[in-house]
């Protein structure tokens, strides 16, 4: 058998070859021969396909997961995580050119696996050498999914949740174009989002009164929601600054604003911004006044007032709410300062009525239920709560690990002076978009911690800056 | 460890033939004093980030020899343990086989297809999405190919 | 080969490039006996270079094309077999190093440990270079894939070491460890030792520790399981027998410089030969034995070194025990009741055994204080760096005794009395400190003590009625010292403290223009200005000063001046009520009726008295009382006073005559002396003023609680106007209560319905 020069090289160097090629170029090179076919799929280790892995992705081993142990290089499959990858890339460049409903397998497989990249990326913290590089897995599903357009068509129904996750992900850092097409899309994206967010039937005691379904996970659809009209909102106003970190890169763990102390694997300690939105009817309803209905005032910190609107006919779960020129949707800047505290340092309480309503342990987040992941206990968190009139209020909360591997957060806010006894509590409940410690932060929902009927509910984002962060606290109607 | 290092006798390199270790010694001359990557410091994620086909031109120049010089010289360097020439080479051998089809490659490096016709089928027809990426590849070769041959007819 | 020792190759004969596992190995293995057992003979680069040929043909001999058979298929890397055939090596060069060492004790033992240490090492290194293909790719790759227990070569030859020659010599009653740790007990008797033999087989543990997650990192578990934990057990049975040895002989004293001694020489050990990381343990360890197990006894002779002022063994001692946890806790209680002791003798010697309290001078015993104080202090710096625990007991104890003392007894405001008088005799005219540097740094000496008052409020009291007097009689020494003392303070108790003083000065500085301006007004508008008239205006809240208490008919001779001045003061201030304080005022009074011309300085009643015998040479008590209208009381006194100076002679009762014969060897005769009266009542009065501003200190205090907290419970209260009003006094409990019932009167808080003991803000 006359063979040339090139596969009479030891394996150890045609490896090294066939690392510096595409993997396309190492599928056809494997077609070559049968020696060929054997150096690249009949080795007894994984070398060839754990490289190839890592020349692409972040490597596994490093990354940051709750509820998963630490892969090793022994259990993980680097051959058949690698080709899930390719076919969930080839599902999303094709997804434009077929038939959604031929390919649900498929296409909620790639969904599947696009998430899993998220959750498995190098975490932002500097390596031995002090640098602290681009996550290989998020630079490419990022080019992926701008390319593919594959969140940009319409989900089947089975796969609203992984759809919406991965574009709450990537939070409208795709849609900044200014031509009109992308602007009118946007603009009817948004008054989609107010419906389902000022919707107070999306808020009961069988979702927690939050962005959660029934089981105790992330609703991913509403988190989605809740982000859009918080972002859509804060492009709105003259700051730069005052725009949570957006993009992938900025859902890594460890992303935000260090340092992180051991005890806080969370990263509470430090400086935070949050955005709250609400709806203003004071112009609505200031001028025309014929409807009639319930009224009331909120003196809060924040100071604003809202109004009752649930009992309002063709209130806001109607679109034209929205389209009114009148109307007005306030957001207000904060700045939050938080440290650890312990579980008995907690000076105010979930009411109980909360506890009591709830039949599903998993949305009680302050009691004594276990941790879903052991490494992660819960951590609690008190701070103040400041807004732009400099008022300070209190908070206090807990941060930890969901039934569903999400990072949880739940606050409380203590007003002074308000309608209840002197106080009024208001509860936050949020999910932290990417990894522990992600940059991009946490988004939400906000309403009172008694949830009466009629109580006001928004959303909120909350996320971590650096202490010399500009103060560009505001309100803005 | 007397006399290690510090003898005037030739030291014989049975590995390598005199017109191969010319052109290494050419290589080390040009890029003498050049800083040499710190032993040990090739952890996998270095290799992995670092593994591009980036040929500087005196390289490119230098590597521009037939074949069979560059395996020797592949051969050499790996032998010699000179990683930066052993990288050059590597890369040109890349650069060689990227974007070919299977055939191409045969007969660029004169490889014999000693697949059976019915191997060659279960091959293509493997659940691998590199075949089916391949599969597709070719395809859009074939169909670029027609295209040219029309318009040439034209 | 055995005649080859010459620098011709010895290793020329290298197999063929296709050679298999057996020929292979046959070449390679004398090589690698050669590197391993006989480097210092020498190796010559063609053997080196063959060697390393060998290893890399081997590695690379699998063809592709060449090689089907079963076992090794061409996708796979050759190494396996070199690696298991290296490791079997390794194992007969330890056989004959076994036996050796079976036979060997003790340093000869630890000798030719060291000794082949060096040769595997150096061999092993060689090895590692031999075999680099080996651990380019096979052994690389072996580890990526996750196999911790293939090594690189140089490190595989450390486990092989570690596993068949060095553990089972440690299983023999760790010959290795005990050697060591005999010959380092030897160095504590004070022998001399081979202490570059002891380090190069403790670091060789410390080589020998394999992390198998990361082998670059340094793991010292060997070094510590073989050598780290029987040595501080080692150190600690030492240095138990050695102190409880010494101690039965010697002081403590002595033994302090030796526990000093032993620590050094520890410290010394770990620079010498130990791994540093040992350093925390050796010491605490050491610490325990040679200060924590004796510290009973350290501190039960402390007493001694304080009595007899032991200055460099109280060093000594502070040093050793402050490196322990508690450890100077109890010798701070000691300092404590020992400075409060010497405080309370040094005031009872002062008083003497007939406790004559009352005649005691305030200088002596402000002096007395501070020399108490400054000798602790000074022990506290010096002894003890001025530790912050040490500085804390020096303060409680002077605050014990500057307080309640035998000179107090159980008065707590006779010391804030004492010492104000004190401040008040300093900053008098004619005061000795003559020099003004002199008087601050008394004045500081007295801010010293001040520090330690409790009832900071009786302080002010005194000192503002001291310092009235010294601003309306004139007799300040400066006022500068007066601004100084005033800011000190300030510095010490805050602005609200010293307003009140500096009100004062400001008001003696706005009568002195008062009074310009009105003599300048008068000269323009009169020229009856026969009367020399001075005035101060002083703030009624700001003075300790009363009114007098009865009538006083103002002699014709300065109405003139009184009636121009009223009015001349309503036109600048209208609506200000004036109050002639008759009883604090003075004047002099020029005598015509005697040869010799004489000054008067006297009162303004004695001066009412006097001018009415410009018109009667005799008058009696009830003529004197129905012209002046001073009560009767005070005006007998007035006129004992005359009498007394024999201006006034009283030889029929109730009738007072111009005596004229009057005489006096000073020109100036100063009849102004204060009466009996006034000086008795001083301190009563100052005490009465102090109760009532703590009443009201008190309630205000409650109320300013009860307005930030809304309700709070009886005791809490209490416990917190303790706490917002001790730095100006120590507020008594029977005190509280009874502001809180006035509160409760006056309707400010209330008792919250249903609870007998909370209270509400009634807003």
């Amino acid at each position: 058998m006359a063979t040339g020069p090139l596969v009479l090289l030891p394996p150890e160097i045609i490896h090294d070859i066939l690392l510096r090629c595409e993997p396309k170029d190492i599928a056809t090179f494997s077609c070559v021969s049968k020696t060929a076919y054997a150096l690249v799929y009949d080795t007894e280790d994984q070398y060839l396909w754990r490289q190839l892995f890592l020349n692409l992705y972040d490597d596994p081993r490093k990354s940051i997961r709750t509820l998963v142990a630490k892969e090793s290089s022994s259990s993980f499959n680097w051959k058949d995580e690698l080709q899930r990858r390719t076919d969930a890339e080839m599902v999303a460049r094709r997804s434009l050119d077929t038939d959604p409903h031929e390919h649900t397998a498929e296409r909620r497989k790639a969904l599947v696996t696009f998430i899993s990249m998220v959750q498995q990326a190098l975490p932002a913290l500097p390596d031995a050498k002090g640098d602290t590089l681009l996550s290989q897995n998020l630079q490419w599903l990022d080019k992926v999914l701008q390319e593919s357009r594959f969140l940009r068509s319409s989900p089947l129904q089975t796969e609203i949740q992984l759809h919406s996750r991965l574009r709450a992900y990537i939070a409208l850092s795709h849609d900044t174009s200014p031509d009109e097409d992308s602007r009118n899309s946007l603009a009817e994206r948004r008054i989609k989002s107010r419906c389902f967010v000022y919707d107070i039937r999306n808020y009961k005691p069988g979702n927690g009164w939050g962005a959660f379904l029934a089981d105790g996970s992330v609703n991913w659809q509403h988190i989605e929601h809740l982000a859009n009209v918080v972002l859509t909102n804060l492009r709105e106003l003259p700051w730069a600054t005052s725009i949570p970190p957006l993009g992938l890169e900025n859902t890594r763990p460890y992303s935000a604003p260090g340092p992180f102390l051991d005890a806080d694997w969370a990263g509470v300690e430090g400086t935070w911004r949050r955005s709250v939105c609400f709806m203003d009817y004071r112009d609505l309803f200031g001028t025309h006044s014929p409807l009639c209905f319930a009224e009331r005032l909120l003196s809060i910190t924040y100071q604003f007032t809202a109004f009752n609107y649930s009992n309002v006919a063709g209130g806001p779960r109607n679109p034209v709410f929205f389209r009114d020129s009148r109307f007005r949707e306030a957001t207000r800047l904060i700045e939050v300062k938080l440290h650890l505290i312990e579980k008995d340092q907690l000076r105010f309480h979930e009411p109980s009525v909360e506890l009591e309503s709830s039949s599903s342990s998993s949305f009680s987040s302050s009691s004594g239920n276990a941790d879903f992941d052991p490494r992660y206990p819960t951590l609690f968190f008190s701070g103040t709560s400041r807004g732009v009139s400099g008022n300070e209020a209190k908070i206090e909360g807990n941060v930890r690990i969901g039934v569903d591997g999400t990072v949880r957060w739940t606050f409380y806010d203590l007003i002074q002076g308000a309608v209840h006894n002197g106080s009024t509590l208001w509860c936050s409940k949020g999910v932290q978009l990417g990894g522990i410690a992600s940059a991009t932060g946490i988004v939400g929902s906000w309403s009172t911690s008694m949830h009466d009927q009629g109580d006001p509910v928004g959303p909120f984002w909350l996320w971590k800056v650096s202490h010399a962060h500009p103060s560009d606290l505001m309100d803005w109607t | 460890m007397k006399n290690v290092g510090e003898s005037d006798q030739p030291i014989p390199l049975p590995n390598v033939s005199s017109s191969v270790l010319k052109k290494v010694l050419e290589y080390c001359e040009h890029h003498r004093g050049e800083p040499l990557p710190a032993p040990d410091a090739d952890t996998s994620q270095d290799d992995t980030r670092k593994r591009t086909t980036d040929i500087s031109e005196w390289d490119q120049k230098f590597i521009t020899v037939d074949q069979e010089m560059l395996f020797e010289i592949i051969l050499a360097a790996n032998y010699l343990d000179i990683k930066s020439l052993l990288d050059v080479g590597c890369k040109t051998v890349a650069n060689m086989i990227k974007g070919k089809t299977p055939e191409e490659i045969r007969k660029l490096f004169n490889i014999v297809n000693d697949f059976t016709p019915e191997e060659e089928v279960r091959l293509l027809a493997l659940p691998h999405s590199y075949h089916q990426l391949i599969l597709s590849f070719w395809h859009h070769q074939a169909q670029i190919k027609k295209e040219n041959e029309w318009a040439e007819d034209r | 080969m055995a005649s080859s020792s010459s620098s011709s190759a010895l290793f020329a004969k290298a197999p063929s490039r296709t050679a298999d596992l057996e020929e292979t190995w046959a070449f390679l293995t004398h090589g690698v006996d050669h590197i391993m057992t006989r480097l210092d003979t020498g190796m010559d680069f063609p053997s080196y270079t063959n060697l390393y040929t060998t290893v890399y043909n081997y590695c690379t001999s699998t063809k592709m094309h060449g090689r089907t058979d079963s076992n090794r298929t061409g996708a796979n890397l050759v190494g396996a077999d070199l690696y298991i055939k290296l490791q079997e090596y390794f194992l007969e060069h330890f056989k004959p190093m076994k036996e050796k060492t079976s036979s060997l004790q003790d340093e000869d033992l630890l000798r030719y440990y060291a000794a082949e240490w060096d040769r595997y090492t150096t061999g092993a290194n060689f090895l590692n270079r031999l075999f680099t293909y080996l651990n380019r790719y096979w052994v690389k790759r072996e580890r990526d894939e996750g196999k911790k227990n293939v090594y690189q070569v140089y490190t595989l030859a450390l486990a092989q070491w570690k596993q068949h020659f060095f553990i089972p010599i440690q299983k023999e009653d760790a010959k290795l460890a005990g050697a060591l740790l005999r010959l380092i007990e030897r160095q504590r008797n004070g022998e001399i030792i081979d202490q570059g033999l002891v380090k190069k087989v403790i670091f060789s543990f410390v080589s020998l520790g394999l992390d198998n997650s990361d082998l670059n990192k340094e793991c010292l578990d060997v070094y510590k399981e073989h050598f780290e934990t029987p040595f501080i057990e080692a150190t600690e049975k030492y240095y138990k027998k050695e102190s409880e040895t010494f101690l039965a002989s010697n002081t403590v004293s002595e033994y302090l410089k030796k526990a000093e001694d032993r620590l050094r020489e520890e410290e010394d050990r770990i620079e010498r030969y130990l791994h540093t990381k040992t350093r925390k343990e050796l010491i605490s360890k050491c610490e325990h034995v040679l200060i924590r197990d004796h510290s009973e006894l350290m501190w039960e002779s402390f007493q001694k070194l304080l009595d007899f002022d032991q200055d460099e063994d109280l060093q000594r001692m502070y040093a050793l025990l402050s490196r322990i946890p508690e450890g100077l806790e109890p010798l701070r209680k000691r300092f404590e009741s020992h400075v409060k002791q010497a405080g309370l003798s040094s005031i009872s010697k002062l008083v003497g055994e007939g406790g004559n309290v009352e005649g005691i001078d305030p200088k002596v015993y402000v002096d007395a204080l501070l020399e108490v104080h400054k000798k602790n202090s000074e022990t506290v710096a010096r002894s003890f760096k001025s530790e912050a625990g040490f500085a804390a007991s020096l303060d409680k104890a002077c605050r014990e005794f500057v307080n309640r003392n035998a000179a107090t007894g159980s008065s707590s405001t006779k010391s804030p009395e004492l010492i104000a008088k004190h401040a008040d005799m300093l900053l008098r005219k004619n005061n000795k400190m003559a020099e003004e540097e002199d008087l601050e740094g008394a004045l500081n000496r007295v801010m010293v003590l001040f520090k330690y008052l409790e009832d900071k409020d009786v302080f002010q009291t005194f000192y503002t009625t001291k310092l009235s007097k010294r601003l309306i009689h004139g007799v300040s020494a400066s006022d500068e010292s007066e601004a100084s003392m005033i800011s000190k303070l300030k510095e010490a108790c805050g602005f609200e403290y010293t307003n009140k003083l500096q009100r004062m000065f400001t008001d003696m500085s706005l009568s002195k223009d008062l009074t310009d301006n009105f003599k300048e007004r008068m000269s323009q508008n009169h020229d009856d200005m026969d009367i020399t008239f001075s005035v101060m205006v002083l703030g009624t809240n700001f003075w300790p000063l009363n009114p007098p208490t009865h009538e006083f008919v103002i002699p014709a001779e300065i109405l003139t001046t009184y009636d121009r001045f009223q009015k001349y003061y309503q036109t600048k201030h209208s609506g200000r009520k004036l109050t002639w304080l008759w009883n604090y005022s003075k004047n002099e009074l020029r005598t015509n009726y005697l040869n010799q011309k004489y000054i008067l300085m006297t009162s303004s009643y004695q001066m009412a008295v006097l001018v009415l015998y410009n018109k009667n040479d005799t008058m009696s008590l009830e003529e004197i009382f129905a012209a002046t209208a001073i009560s009767k009381d005070i005006l007998t006194q007035v006129l004992a006073l005359l009498v007394k100076a024999k201006i006034l002679v009283n030889e029929e009762p109730e009738q007072y005559d111009l005596n004229p014969g009057f005489k006096s060897k000073k020109i100036r005769v100063n009849l102004n002396l204060p009466i009996k009266a006034e000086v008795k009542q001083e301190s009563n009065e100052v005490l009465k003023a102090v109760d009532e501003d703590r009443k009201y200190a008190i309630q205000a205090t409650i109320v300013r609680i009860m307005k930030a907290r809304k309700t709070m419970k009886n005791q809490a209260l209490i416990q917190e106007v303790i706490s917002q009003i001790s730095h100006r006094f120590a507020p008594k409990i029977p005190d509280i209560k009874k502001a809180i019932e006035t509160l409760l009167e006056k309707e400010y808080i209330e008792r919250v319905e249903g609870s007998k003991d909370t209270f509400a803000y009634v807003a």
